[in-house]
């Protein structure tokens, strides 16, 4: 195996894990736009930032830490779903991305700010493996030191209101964190690896887990058994990667939703109750 | 001492012309018990919720032991134990009877500070008390509404509020667990803690020993105590 790929599957494990354990709240607290619209935004970021002649990495960034930012007073300020709001900025970023593309005078710009929404894996260096560690290391950090408030969100938003915890920094504090990992994982990946990371794994062990704690660690195995799968069917059919991942991890979905002994007991009782 | 002081509160929904509760003026006593009872609409929860800082007024003033709640409600909120009505938990739900009771308990306390572990043993006999000690690995989403009517009373109850705000504990409940219900706040009232239960089911209660407040159409068209 050459070095090259062996950084593209540890790249691709480490944006999975970090992708899965914030996929979490992204599917408990129903933000499932949250990494389409962030990857977008991260998207017209980097558009700009070529148009002004400056560094993609960080025009991704301050595009997707913005939309983290106005995303929760936007949506309370309008009285809106949060999700509402995410496909307003959806549309908005890529309209503004598109726009600078064709500002751009070059086409190998064009070309790099595409790969952000479709990833380039196997251009992966050892510099961003050290910030994908960092990175994970940092989510890990602070779920652990917060982990009573955002279990309390995860449980359920309005009861840990109702009970006395403050929920919107922590709430914005999981917006901050998602748009981190996508601005910096969707050069690596891609916009639409991401998404798939970001919601999938996190999907599936909820069929299987009764506690908030095994959740973090179920999805980022489901997430990490879809990236090796998906390397290997790569390897062996000479599939495109990410599509190879996200093939994956959409049938470790279905198996969970077959096998997901929750499913199971609900289904029963909804037929108990029809009879 | 006042422990709750509604003073001409009005409040009102996004996007609805009319207020929900308009010119309450509303004052409870520390030690009291608050039957709040009144036709469907009546603004029964919006009272509740404005009492503890869920929702704002957009007149008037709601002060709780000497403190504007608009301003403090989360702080406000950790002395008070609220019990949601018909709070729907999908069966999905990836937590255990322990974990919400427990939520209720951490509540109490700012980031990154804990309850100690007699304070967590305590939480159990708050279980053992309910009924609901054997459930206490079960996910909440799997029991039914009784059984997850007392898990609320418990995740209000588990950190030991100065102000019980209640309301229709009682729906969900067959007559027994209704009658032991009724008992507890009663008993918890006898302790000292302040109870304000909303409540359609009133006639179980011990009406001579509380005051009874009857809301319609937003205000307050009945207060009277001992009855």
């Amino acid at each position: 195996m050459s070095d090259l790929l062996k950084l593209a599957i540890i790249a691709s494990l480490l944006a999975g894990a970090s992708c899965s354990i914030l996929g979490v709240f992204v599917v408990r607290m129903k933000l499932t736009s949250v990494g389409f619209a962030t990857s977008h935004a991260a998207f017209a970021g980097a558009a700009a930032s070529l148009f002004l002649h400056s560094n993609p990495l960080t025009g991704a960034l301050v595009a997707s830490l913005l939309m983290a930012i106005v995303l929760g007073p936007l949506s309370e300020k309008a009285k809106l779903h949060t999700e509402i709001i995410l496909g307003v900025i959806f549309n908005l970023s890529l309209a503004l991305g598109f726009i600078f593309l064709s500002l751009s005078p070059s086409s190998a710009f064009n070309r790099s700010v595409l790969s952000l929404l479709w990833g380039s894996v196997l251009g992966i260096t050892y510099d961003d493996i050290v910030i994908l560690v960092s990175i994970f290391g940092i989510i890990i950090g602070v779920i652990l030191l917060f982990f009573k408030e955002f279990e309390a969100l995860l449980i359920s938003r309005r009861l840990a209101e109702a009970a006395g915890i403050d929920t919107k920094p922590f709430f914005y504090i999981i917006l901050f964190m998602i748009a981190i990992v996508v601005a910096v994982s969707l050069r690596l990946v891609g916009g639409f690896l991401i998404y798939t990371l970001l919601v999938i794994p996190p999907a599936s062990a909820l069929q299987f887990c009764n506690r908030i704690k095994s959740l973090f660690w179920v999805a980022p195995i489901f997430s990490m058994f879809a990236v090796l799968g998906g390397v290997l069917l790569s390897f062996k059919f000479d599939f495109p990667l990410g599509s190879s991942i996200a093939l994956l991890s959409g049938g470790i979905f279905f198996i969970s939703i077959l096998l997901s002994p929750k499913g199971r007991k609900y289904r029963m009782s909804l037929r108990r109750c029809a009879k | 001492m006042r422990h709750v002081e509604l003073l001409d509160v009005s409040v009102a929904y996004e996007g609805e012309g009319r207020p929900a509760i308009h010119d309450i003026n509303l004052s409870i006593e520390e030690g009291e018990f608050v039957l709040i009872y009144g036709p469907n609409g009546a603004g029964k929860t919006t009272l509740l919720e404005t009492i503890n800082g869920l929702l704002k007024p957009f007149k008037g003033r709601v002060v709780y032991k000497g403190r504007e709640v608009n301003g403090n409600a989360h702080v406000l909120r950790r002395r008070m134990g609220y019990v949601v009505q018909d709070f729907q938990f999908d069966p999905l739900s990836p937590f255990t009877v322990e974990d919400l009771i427990m939520m209720g308990l951490n509540a109490k306390y700012g980031p990154l500070r804990y309850p100690s572990h007699r304070e967590r043993k305590k939480a159990f006999d708050i279980m053992d008390m309910l009924g609901i000690l054997d459930l206490a690995q079960r996910p909440v989403g799997k029991l039914s509404g009784g059984q997850q009517q007392k898990v609320l009373l418990g995740y209000s109850l588990v950190k030991d509020p100065e102000l019980l705000l209640l309301d229709e504990p009682l729906s969900h409940l067959d007559g027994d667990a209704r009658k032991y219900v009724i008992k507890l706040m009663e008993k918890l009232n006898k302790e000292g803690k302040t109870v304000i239960v909303v409540s359609h089911i009133y006639d179980e209660f011990s009406l001579h020993k509380i005051r009874l407040v009857k809301m319609d159409s937003g205000r307050i068209v009945g207060d009277q105590k001992g009855v």
